[in-house]
């Protein structure tokens, strides 16, 4: 029992790695963590499995030039104007809508008390989904189950349903739809399995 | 993206998933392990504050930037400054941390204008800046390369771009003609007066203010307070203005003008002053030039060598009562303020003769039949004006001059302030909240000696862009402006499409990054140092670095610095952005040291900084008071010598506008409608226009149009509409309502193309050589539903 625990473990903390990865800018060389993905995802979150492979294939076909998914990823995450899907926690959990808001704040404070910190050559916010999805992969990796569920309860869950919304809706590649779905399906069955 | 993150978590997950525990502080990318000092940090910093200064065309009030754990968290008024900021300088706070705040470079990807972009690092984007600025120059000469940054008050960020410009050069520059704002105030209180000045405390004192085309219950919030201030001592208000303007709604009286015709208006109570002889005497012979004679056959002012022996030519003759024959004007026994005479056989007339034939027609029928104001409220507001002392004419850069008539609207408030003596009074003159430039940062702006080769209207950038005037421009480097505030902006848009390459340097995504091809994101005013010196104050700001600067931005002063170094010419950018402000302030004695400690500083608390001579030993001094008028004569000047040089009409003189019925009657037949370009109190130009709290307020434009020309347009208000002429089109919704003259429309002034709503598409991009000045409010437009 405590080997399946273990490896069901060893399982998710690869996936939040590796989705963590796909949030970062496109690049070819995503090719062979998809692969693991799709693998990984298999073993503990089988519908899933679909998506990984269409995001696979997609990059697949893409045959070393990115552009495509590099422009998308801009209209998404970064901009340079009207992002359609800011990767940021504090823009869906606050009533402003602004990035490096309190819950930003917290959320570093969050890593700090468990020994982490943004690395000072890290020029993103704190509460950047990728980052977020580290720290998960971190936590579950340290077995530090109760911060983990804290932290997914606190400051993931409750912004990762408009977030992916936004970007299932506003994505024009196969890529990015799916990891919306992909994202928002893993999680929801986290938060389940955690609560 | 970082390459050895992207090998390293590639490699270990494709050798089958393990988990790097060793190295898991690389593996992290975006979190490193916790060290001892993460651990140390307290958790809940103490709040620091730093001193700032809002930086856009404006009040430049002082701020205090509070900061927590290295986050902005509250924007507050200085204690100790005369003006407290508005909704606008707080709202700062979210300018910051705006969602769309530009967080990275980038590169055009996509066809220009297509809307697909890359984020690149800045090693690239300063790399192929560089690369392209050095082509472009080797090619075509550094000229082609046009410079241009927005309406910022403070120093740094464009006296920056201002040095690497005539470094890029060595000193060979495409300059710019005119402005945007009050080109038509400057060069009329220049050649009337000798300078601009800043009553703005002096406001409090004044006895009757009238509003001309000004608007400051929006526009000046914290300066609002001084006129109520006058009110509750029982000042009389007025406001003229084509709109029922929030200032209108807030007088005691409000007069609805047809738009650009101010000035036949403003002559017609010049007719009633000295008709009904309210002029003030004294000023008149003492101080002002109506006393001068003027040559009748060519119109100009009698020179001393024409008529005396060894007389200068720059000086001016009086006739003096007293020997009946010519004489100089500060040694006339009795000066005649009237009269014609001949002088060594030229038949002479004074200028204050000439003035009342100038106006001669200008009754208050006549004028009426011009600008629509009923004659008696012509009548009425010259008595009124003329017999109450200290009487201010409150036309900050007036809605007024910004029309083609502009320069001699402001010539002719500045005659009447000075036909009631009302010149030099505490309380009284032509407010126009100028700023001071005191030239300090010369040094920085000129490594070379300036050579303007060729300079383009600010106005006119669309047309001189497309028609390769006054030499084909290639590149354009576009710092911090908003394009929607140029005038017949969609002919702006295209000139930029047709350039070799663009750069825009800004904190949002604007309209000139919209067809750029790198966007480079700028630090905020909190992110860096700047120091204000030019404001609507007499005041000195350090604006000192609070936090560091969001993601990848980086300052004005760090990317040409950057640039420089690429391009040959570091040696030019070898300080830091606190030594520039020491270089800056070194005249004054000033430092960033002794700023940071002081706060702001009043400009005469240092005699070097004393650049128009107020006389120290009588504090607090007055404008033209205490200082004198810096025109040829050393008098005010009715008949300005600087444009009877440069061959211009040098009285007050009516037209009737550009785009009128009258000027362009087959234009008027499309589109009968005026259009005027209204500002609102939530934003400073196109400043502010995304800030979340300033757009609960107003979220979208609309059109402002009089209730009896939607009736007759099939109009309600609230419906969606399109205003358009032959350079473009707007859709926003109508406020129909009475508050607006009939015949003419208003649209708030400030959203960006890309945003819609903005109103600057229409605007008549006409501009004069004289001021070079902006005509915005000389448009004609039709107004539909849709």
């Amino acid at each position: 029992m405590t080997r399946v625990r273990g490896f069901e473990q060893q399982a998710k903390a690869n996936i939040y790695r590796l989705l963590s990865a796909c949030y970062y800018e496109p690049c070819p060389e995503l090719k062979p963590l998809l692969v693991n993905l799709e693998d990984w995802i298999q073993l503990v979150f089988p519908k899933g499995t679909a998506d990984v492979s269409v995001m696979r294939r997609e990059l697949e076909q893409q045959a070393g030039d990115v552009t495509e998914l590099v422009v998308d990823y801009a209209r998404l995450f970064i901009g340079p104007f009207n992002v359609l899907a800011p990767p940021y926690g504090s823009v869906y959990l606050e009533k402003e809508g602004q990035v490096m808001g309190d819950s930003t704040v917290a959320v570093s404070r969050f890593y700090q008390e468990v020994g982490l910190k943004l690395d000072p050559e890290q020029k993103d916010l704190p509460d950047h989904i990728a980052v977020e999805l580290e720290f998960l992969y971190y936590l579950i990796f340290r077995r530090r189950d109760r911060e983990y569920q804290q932290f997914l309860e606190l400051y993931l869950a409750p912004w990762i349903d408009p977030f992916c919304d936004a970007m299932e809706s506003g994505a024009r590649t196969e890529f990015y739809r799916s990891l919306a779905k992909v994202t928002r399906g893993f999680l929801s069955q986290e938060k389940v399995l955690s609560a | 993206m970082d390459i050895s993150r992207r090998q390293f978590v590639g490699g270990g997950l494709a050798l089958g998933g393990a988990i790097a525990v060793g190295s898991s502080g690389s593996v992290l990318r975006g979190l490193g392990l916790g060290t001892k000092e993460a651990n140390a940090t307290p958790a809940d910093a103490k709040e620091q504050i730093t001193y700032s200064c809002c930086n856009p065309e404006c009040n430049n009030c002082s701020l205090q930037v509070h900061v927590r754990n290295g986050k902005l968290v509250r924007i507050s008024p200085n204690p100790n400054y005369f003006t407290k900021p508005c909704l606008r300088g707080r709202s700062r706070l979210q300018w910051n941390y705006h969602p769309d705040r530009l967080r990275y470079p980038f590169k055009r990807v996509g066809e220009r204008g297509e809307g697909k972009w890359e984020r690149i690092s800045w090693d690239e984007a300063l790399d192929t800046i560089a690369a392209n600025l050095t082509k472009i120059r080797n090619e075509h000469g550094p000229e082609a390369v046009f410079f241009t940054a927005g309406a910022v008050m403070s120093v740094m960020p464009n006296a920056m771009q201002r040095r690497f410009a005539n470094a890029f050069g060595k000193g060979v520059m495409t300059g710019t003609s005119g402005s945007l704002c009050c080109s038509s105030q400057a060069e009329a209180s220049n050649a009337s007066q000798g300078y601009r000045t800043a009553e703005i405390e002096a406001m409090a004192y004044s006895k009757f203010m009238i509003c001309w085309g000004h608007n400051p219950a929006v526009t000046y919030i914290p300066h609002w307070r001084l006129i109520n201030e006058a009110r509750e001592k029982g000042a009389r208000l007025v406001t003229i203005d084509p709109r029922f303007s929030e200032t209108a709604a807030k007088s005691d009286q409000w007069i609805s003008i047809k738009p650009g015709t101010d000035l036949a208006m403003a002559m017609a109570m010049i007719r009633i002053i000295i008709e009904e002889n309210l002029y003030d005497e004294k000023f008149a012979l003492e101080r002002s030039n109506l006393p001068f004679l003027v040559n009748e056959e060519t119109g100009k002012l009698l020179r001393q060598n024409e008529v005396m022996a060894g007389g200068s030519e720059e000086a001016f003759v009086v006739w003096d009562q007293a020997t009946n024959g010519a004489a100089d004007p500060d040694h006339a026994l009795s000066p005649a303020l009237e009269g014609s005479f001949t002088v060594n056989g030229i038949q002479v007339r004074t200028v204050f003769s000439r003035l009342r034939e100038r106006v001669a027609s200008y009754t208050p029928e006549h004028a009426s039949e011009i600008t629509g104001v009923p004659a008696q409220d012509i009548v009425d507001l010259a008595y009124a004006y003329a017999t109450t002392k200290p009487a201010m004419i409150n036309s900050g850069m007036s809605g007024a001059q910004r029309t083609s008539n502009g320069v001699y609207f402001v010539q002719s408030i500045l005659n009447l302030a000075a036909l009631t003596g009302n010149i030099g009074v505490r309380g009284g003159g032509v407010n126009d909240t100028a700023g001071f430039g005191h030239g300090t940062n010369k040094s920085i702006n000129e490594p070379y000696p300036a050579d303007w080769v060729g300079r383009i209207p600010v106005t006119k950038l669309g047309e001189y862009f497309l028609e390769d005037k006054p030499y084909p421009i290639k590149a354009v480097y576009w710092q911090g402006k908003g394009l929607g505030q140029v005038p017949n902006s969609n002919k702006v848009l295209e000139g930029l499409k047709k350039m070799d390459f663009v750069v825009v340097q800004e904190h949002f995504f604007g309209d000139a990054a919209s067809v750029a091809d790198i966007v480079l994101p700028v630090a905020t005013l909190f992110e860096r140092y700047d120091v204000m010196c030019a404001s609507r104050s007499f005041y000195y700001h350090l604006m000192d670095k609070a936090i560091e600067p969001f993601m990848e931005a980086k300052s004005d002063t760090w990317i040409y610095t950057e640039l420089a170094k690429r391009m040959g010419f570091g040696e030019l950018f070898e300080k830091t952005e606190e030594e520039w402000i020491d270089e800056i302030l070194e005249p004054t004695g000033l430092s960033v040291e002794s700023l940071r400690k002081s706060g702001p500083v009043w400009i005469w608390s240092d005699a070097k900084l004393n650049r128009f001579g107020v006389k120290r030993e009588k504090a607090p001094f007055y404008f033209f008071e205490d200082t004198p008028f810096n025109t040829p004569s050393g008098r005010f000047e009715f008949h300005t010598v600087r444009w009877e040089n440069a061959g211009y009409e040098p009285m007050v003189n009516y037209k009737p506008p550009e785009e009128c019925e009258e000027t362009a009657p087959d234009l008027f037949a499309k589109y009968p409608l005026s259009l005027v370009a209204n500002k609102i109190r939530t934003k400073v130009h196109s400043t502010y226009a995304i800030m979340p709290w300033l757009s609960e307020i107003y979220p979208k434009g609309w059109v402002t149009i009089n209730d009896e020309d939607a009736k007759a347009r099939g109009i309600k208000d609230g419906d969606m509409v399109e205003v358009f002429n032959d350079r473009g089109s707007v859709k926003v919704a109508a406020h129909v309502t009475p508050g607006i003259r009939k015949g003419v429309v208003a649209m708030p002034n400030g959203w960006w193309v890309t945003q819609g709503a903005c109103s600057s598409v229409l605007s008549n991009d006409y501009t004069h050589p004289q001021s070079y000045g902006h005509c915005l409010n000389s448009t004609l437009v039709e107004v539909r539903r849709v």
